[in-house]
């Protein structure tokens, strides 16, 4: 998935062809729902759901665009290619501005900090609705967007917001402080873009795993046959 | 001055790509909120799945 992250989805074309999209990416086998909604989308030889699921639909979720796939290395020859086939497909709907005062969140600390150490982004966590809608606009301007991950739980008294780094395997938090949900856009870039880290090299870090132990139990089995350990 | 424009030139357009390159795709994190967003905006949807771990090792895609 690095692979496809760093070839296709954060090219800067495709990022920009993104923007006439509705953008969904979630973790495969986190949610026994959502794992079952997966395999009604793509599943290869095996009938089984496989690690990474990658599918264009029209707004209602109930037309395929493109046919699902592993990933777009298969449908597309490149990010100028992705991006072109995106344009042409967005065309035939008219879309309205996006919802601005929710914040695209995921749905526990465990897997938000799992995430954001995937993609070397700080967790941001707000504690009520009404952060969430303070924060919403600094969050969704151009140069905040997809620049943290988001999660809403409790948090210690009087915290409205805080700004969470995971350590390199997610497991834990390595740092962390308040943030102040009225924040303006330009400060919250500065803050997330200084807490953000580049992309690891993934043979290292699986082996740094193993050797220190490290072990992320998923929720529902991991059946991807290529995925054997 | 002539030397001064090219400089300022150099820096502006270091900044703006900068800027480009450090643009990224806005996620929903969740299925359930990114398909109510898709209904609400009535914009297409691209979904991607993956695995949040590697040989168990987590961290990872």
């Amino acid at each position: 998935m690095q692979d496809i992250d760093r070839s296709f989805l954060s090219q800067p074309e495709v990022v920009q062809a993104s923007r006439k999209w509705t953008c969904i990416r979630v973790a495969t086998y986190e949610n026994a729902e959502e794992a079952e909604y997966l395999q009604g989308i793509f599943s290869g030889r095996s009938g089984e759901l496989e690690n990474t699921v990658f599918a264009f639909m029209d707004p209602t979720a109930r037309k395929h665009l493109a046919a699902p796939s592993r990933g777009p290395r298969g449908l597309f020859s490149g990010p100028s290619d992705m991006s072109s086939a995106m344009d042409r497909m967005a065309q035939s709907y008219r879309a309205s501005a996006p919802v601005s005062d929710e914040l695209p969140k995921v749905e526990s600390l465990r897997l938000a900090l799992n995430i954001a150490a995937c993609e070397g982004l700080p967790v941001v966590v707000v504690a009520s609705r009404a952060a969430e809608k303070q924060l919403a606009k600094a969050a969704w301007a151009p140069q905040n967007v997809g620049q943290a991950v988001y999660l809403r739980a409790e948090l210690q008294e009087g915290a409205q917001a805080y700004l969470i780094v995971p350590d390199k395997f997610g497991m834990k938090i390595e740092s962390s402080r308040p943030l102040d949900p009225k924040v303006g856009a330009q400060e919250l870039h500065s803050l997330l873009s200084t807490l953000q880290s580049g992309p690891k090299d993934h043979r290292s870090h699986v082996q740094e795993g193993f050797a220190k132990g490290i072990r992320w139990e998923t929720v529902v089995p991991v059946t991807d046959p290529q995925a054997r350990y | 001055m002539k030397n001064w424009i090219s400089v300022l030139a150099l820096i502006v357009l270091t900044l703006s790509s900068a800027s480009t390159a450090d643009e990224k795709i806005a996620w929903y994190g969740n299925l359930r909120d990114g398909l109510n967003a898709a209904r609400a905006t009535g914009k297409p949807i691209m979904l991607v799945s993956a695995a949040v771990q590697c040989k168990g090792v987590s961290g990872i895609y």
